[in-house]
C-alpha cells in the first residue's frame, strides 16, 4: 500500500502548521519523518487519518493507493482506520483506555471491522499478544493497562495497530516515552513485524538515532515543510540543509559514541 | 588532569548504605503489608569539582536517591553527609546550610516553575529563602544573562518561554545562590535534541566557570558520556556497577550495564 | 501582582464589567437605602393597588398599594448582607476544614475527609429548612445554612487542589531552595488554589442570594418586616394570573444578581491567571512555536 502526500497545508487559527508538505511512502517502504517540536510532524499524521482538531483546515492531496483521503467522508475514513491504516501513538500511558482490559482493546479493531464473535476475537487477541512478545498471552489479555509496564503497554498498542494486517502503519514517536532497553526491543519488534507483514511504514520521530535504526528513507521537517529528504544514511553523513546539519550535529554532541 | 602528587579532592557528598523502603497499604488486617524497596544499600560519593552520573531507568530508585541526598525524604537506614556534616530531614531553618550549597534542576520544564510567579521572582527565591545578602535584582539579572537569556525576561511569566528556555530559567534558579553542588534529575530528557545540545554546552560552561560539582541523574547514556567523570549504574534500587565513565561504559562488567549500553541507538 | 493591571484585565472582559457594574449598583443601593428610600416600602394604600409603572411608581404597585420600586430598592440591603455574610462563613468553614484536611496528622486528615464527604451529601436548602424548623425562619438561618453547605464544598475542592499543588515539581523545587512549609503555603500553594477558590466563593454567594429568595418565598427566610426580593416574589406570585407584569421586577433583580456573581467569579479567575497575560513580544527563537505540554506537533 502506498501513501502519497502532495502539497499538504494545514492551517489552525490562521497559522500554517503544515506548509506545502509533499511526501511519498512507496509500497513496503519504511519512511521516516523527522523534526523538532512545532515542526508539524504530528499534524501530518493526523491529517492522513482525518483526525485533525476542530477548526483546522487542510488543503492538498493525500492518496492511499491512489484513493483520495483528504475531504473524504468520515464514514469512509473510519472504515480505513484500524483496518487498512494502523496507528501507534506516543504515550503508552494515555493511549489505552484505563478501564478496559487490554485483550478487549487489542480485539477492538477486529470487532469494529468484521462480524467476529467475542470468543473468536479473544483468540485473535491472544495470538496478537503472543506475536508482539507479551509474556503469558492467555493471562495478560485479561489485565488492565495499569497492571502492565510501559513497554508492555506499547506492545499492546502495536498489537492493536497490526492486528488487522493493515497496508500502512503510522507510528508517531512510539518509543519516545520508553526506557532505553525497552525502546530497543520495541524498535526491533517493529522492524520484524513490518518486514514480515510487508506493511508500509511512516515513522515520525524527533530522534535521529532512532530514525537510523528503523527507516531507509526520511524527510526532514521544519516549520511545516520538508527541507531535505533522502536515504537516511545520506542525511546522517552528508546532510545538506542547515536544519539537517543542525540535527545531526546536536545528535552527535549528545549521543552515545561507542568507538 | 589532576596532579598525582597532590591528595585526591575531598569528598563533598557521601552516601553510605542508603536504604529506603516504602510500606504499602495492607491487604488484610492480620498480616503485615507488602513493602517496596525503592533503594537498597546504596553507596555514592561526589568529590569536589567532580561530575558524577547516576544511570537508571524508570523505577530504578534514582528520584528516591536524589530526595534522600537533599534531605527531602528520610532514609530507612544509611547515612548522607555533605562536607562531613550529616544530612537528614529537618526544619527548613536548620537545613539552610545544605540548601545554600546545593541546587537542583528537575526534569519537566513545564511543571518546575510556578506558573503564577514571574520568572525573576522564581529565580530569586533561593536568595530570599536563604537570606542571602546583596542586591537580589542584580543577581537575578546577572544569572539570566549567564544562562543565555536577557535581564528583561525577569518580568515575564513562565508560560511565555519554550521548554529549553524554561530549563535555562530552572538552571538560573539552581545556581543563583552560588552552590557548590548542582544536582540534575533528568534535566534534558524533555527537550528537543538541538536544545539538548545547547543546554549541555551551557552546563559544561557553567560547571567550568563556577567550579561546580555535578551529580547528574539520567537514563541517557549519551549525555552521561559527555558530562560525567564517574558513573554509577542503578537498577531496581541497587547500584550494580560504579567507576570512571569510560571504564564502565566501554568495558561494562555487569550484564545489566552491558544490556543498557547495547540498547542505546547510535548514529554509526 | 500589579494591582492596576488586574483591575484593567477584569473590566476588559464583558463578564467582569457586567459583574462589577451590576453588583456595584446593588451595593450602592444597599448603602443608600439605609438613609433614604423614595417611598416607604411598607406603606400600604389600598386605593393605589396595581398601578401600572409611572414616574411616581417606576415599577408600579402591588396588591396593597406598596411601591414596588422602593421595596426592591430597600431589599438590596438584605441581599448584600446575606451574600457577604454567607460568603464569610463559607470561607471560614471551607478554609478551616481544608487546612485541617491537608496539613495535619494522618488520622486527622482522614477523619476530616470523611466528615466533608458526609456533609457534602446534604443539600443546602435541606439544611436551611431543618435549621428554620428548629430555630424559626430568619436571615441568620439562611446565612448559616448556605455558609456551612457551601463551606463544605469549598473545603472538598480546596483540599484536592492543595494536594495536587503539593505534589508539583515547583513545590519540590521551592523546598529544595530552602523554603519552609509556611512559606511554601503562602507563596506557592495559596496563589495556585486561589482561582478555584474564587469561583467556588462566587458560586456560594450566588447560591445564598437564591437561597434567601427561595426560603423567604417559602416563609422560612426574612421576617415579614424585612424587605426581601424573595418575599416580594412570593407576595406577587399569588396574583400572577391576574397581574403577571409585576413579578418581573423582583425576579429580574434576583436573576441579574445571581448572574453577576457567577460571571464575576469567572472573570476574577481569568483576570488573575498569568497564563492569559503576556509581557513581551514573541520569543526570540522564532523557529520554536510555544507549545503546551502534552501537545505534540
Amino acid at each position: 500500500m502506498s501513501l502519497v502526500i502532495d502539497d499538504l497545508t494545514v492551517t489552525i487559527a490562521g497559522r500554517r502548521v503544515v506548509d506545502g508538505l509533499s511526501l511519498e511512502v512507496p509500497d513496503g517502504a519504511r519512511v521516516g519523518l523527522i523534526g523538532e517540536s512545532g515542526s508539524g510532524k504530528s499534524m501530518t499524521t493526523l491529517a492522513v487519518l482525518g483526525l485533525l482538531p476542530d477548526g483546522a483546515q487542510a488543503t492538498g492531496s493525500i492518496r492511499l493507493d491512489g484513493h483520495e483521503l483528504l475531504g473524504a467522508p468520515e464514514r469512509e475514513l473510519a472504515d480505513l482506520r484500524g483496518r487498512v491504516v494502523g496507528t501507534v501513538f506516543q504515550d503508552p500511558r494515555t493511549a489505552l483506555d484505563p478501564v478496559v482490559p487490554v485483550g478487549r482493546q487489542i480485539a477492538e479493531p477486529v470487532r469494529l471491522h468484521a462480524r467476529v464473535s467475542r470468543r473468536d476475537a479473544r483468540v485473535r487477541a491472544v495470538a496478537a499478544a503472543a506475536e508482539v512478545g507479551l509474556p503469558d498471552p492467555e493471562t495478560i489479555v485479561d489485565l488492565y493497562p495499569h497492571q502492565l509496564s510501559g513497554g508492555q503497554r506499547q506492545r499492546v498498542g502495536i498489537a492493536m495497530a497490526l492486528i488487522n494486517r493493515p497496508g500502512l502503519v503510522l507510528a508517531d514517536e512510539p518509543t519516545t516515552a520508553l526506557d532505553v532497553t525497552t525502546q530497543a526491543e520495541v524498535l526491533a519488534l517493529f522492524q520484524r513485524l513490518v518486514d514480515e507483514q510487508r506493511t508500509s511504514l511512516l515513522f515520525v520521530t524527533h530522534d535521529l538515532a532512532v530514525l537510523a535504526r528503523i527507516a531507509d528513507h526520511a524527510a526532514v521537517l521544519a516549520h511545516g515543510r520538508v527541507v531535505e529528504r533522502g536515504p537516511v544514511e545520506q542525511l546522517l553523513h552528508r546532510p545538506e540543509h542547515a536544519v539537517t546539519r543542525g540535527l545531526v550535529e546536536a545528535t552527535r554532541a549528545t549521543t552515545w559514541r561507542a568507538s | 588532569m589532576s596532579d598525582p602528587t597532590t591528595a585526591p579532592a575531598p569528598p563533598l557528598l557521601v552516601a553510605r548504605g542508603l536504604t529506603r523502603t516504602f510500606a504499602l497499604p495492607r491487604r488484610s488486617p492480620f498480616q503485615p503489608g507488602p513493602v517496596r524497596h525503592a533503594l537498597v544499600d546504596a553507596d555514592l560519593e561526589v568529590a569536589a569539582g567532580e561530575s558524577v552520573a547516576l544511570i537508571g531507568e524508570s523505577g530504578s530508585g534514582k528520584s528516591t536517591l536524589v530526595r534522600l541526598l537533599l534531605a527531602l525524604d528520610r532514609a530507612t537506614s544509611g547515612t548522607v553527609t555533605f562536607d562531613g556534616r550529616p544530612v537528614a530531614p529537618d526544619r527548613a531553618s536548620r537545613l539552610r546550610w545544605l540548601r545554600r550549597q546545593t541546587g537542583i534542576v528537575l526534569q519537566d520544564p513545564y511543571s518546575s516553575l510556578d506558573p503564577r510567579m514571574r520568572v525573576g521572582d522564581t529565580i530569586a527565591e533561593p536568595l530570599r529563602a536563604l537570606g542571602v545578602d546583596g542586591d537580589h535584582r542584580r543577581m537575578t539579572a546577572e544569572m539570566l544573562e549567564r544562562v543565555g537569556l536577557s535581564a528583561g525576561d525577569a518580568e515575564a511569566w513562565p508560560h511565555e518561554f519554550s521548554g529549553g528556555q524554561r530549563q535555562r530559567i530552572a538552571l538560573a534558579r539552581a545556581l543563583v545562590h552560588g552552590p557548590r553542588l548542582l544536582i540534575g534529575d533528568e534535566p534534558m530528557s524533555a527537550l528537543d535534541v538541538t536544545v539538548r545540545a545547547q543546554i549541555l554546552d551551557l552546563l559544561r560552561e557553567l560547571r567550568d566557570d563556577l567550579g561546580l560539582s555535578l551529580l547528574l541523574v539520567s537514563h541517557d547514556i549519551g549525555l552521561v558520556q559527555h558530562l560525567a567523570d564517574r558513573v554509577a549504574v542503578l537498577r531496581e534500587g541497587r547500584i550494580v556497577e560504579q567507576g570512571p565513565t569510560d571504564d564502565v561504559l566501554r568495558r561494562p562488567q555487569h550484564p545489566y550495564t552491558r544490556s543498557l549500553v547495547d540498547s542505546v541507538p547510535t548514529l554509526d | 501582582m500589579r494591582r492596576g493591571s488586574f483591575a484593567r484585565e477584569l473590566l476588559r472582559r464583558p463578564q467582569g464589567a457586567f459583574g462589577v457594574g451590576w453588583l456595584a449598583l446593588v451595593v450602592v443601593a444597599a448603602v443608600v437605602s439605609r438613609f433614604w428610600i423614595p417611598l416607604d416600602p411598607f406603606d400600604t394604600d389600598p386605593y393605589s393597588a396595581w398601578l401600572t409603572p409611572s414616574l411616581a411608581h417606576p415599577f408600579g404597585t402591588d396588591s396593597v398599594g406598596r411601591d414596588i420600586f422602593s421595596y426592591v430598592f430597600a431589599a438590596t440591603g438584605t441581599t448584600v448582607v446575606v451574600a457577604v455574610a454567607s460568603g464569610v462563613v463559607a470561607t471560614v468553614v471551607g478554609v478551616g476544614l481544608a487546612a485541617l484536611g491537608s496539613l495535619t496528622a494522618r488520622w486527622v486528615r482522614e477523619s476530616v475527609a470523611v466528615l466533608i464527604d458526609v456533609l457534602v451529601a446534604f443539600p443546602t436548602l435541606l439544611i436551611a429548612m431543618a435549621l428554620a424548623a428548629a430555630f424559626g425562619g430568619s436571615l441568620t438561618v439562611v446565612v448559616v445554612a448556605v455558609g456551612i453547605g457551601y463551606g463544605v464544598t469549598i473545603a472538598r475542592v480546596s483540599r484536592s487542589e492543595i494536594r495536587q499543588v503539593a505534589r508539583t515539581d515547583y513545590v519540590l523545587a521551592a523546598r529544595a531552595d530552602g523554603l519552609g512549609t509556611a512559606s511554601v503555603l503562602r507563596r506557592h500553594v495559596l496563589p495556585n488554589i486561589a482561582p478555584v477558590f474564587v469561583v467556588q466563593l462566587s458560586l456560594s454567594m450566588a447560591t445564598s442570594v437564591l437561597a434567601e429568595a427561595g426560603l423567604s418565598f417559602l416563609g422560612y427566610g426574612a421576617p415579614a418586616d424585612t424587605a426581601s426580593w424573595g418575599r416580594l416574589l412570593s407576595d406577587l406570585q399569588k396574583f400572577i394570573g391576574v397581574h403577571p407584569g409585576s413579578v418581573v421586577w423582583p425576579g429580574l433583580a434576583i436573576t441579574l444578581t445571581v448572574l453577576a456573581l457567577n460571571l464575576l467569579g469567572d472573570a476574577v479567575r481569568d483576570a488573575s491567571d498569568p497564563r492569559l497575560r503576556t509581557t513581551r513580544r514573541p520569543t526570540t527563537d522564532t523557529h520554536r512555536l510555544p507549545t503546551t505540554p502534552g501537545v505534540v506537533s
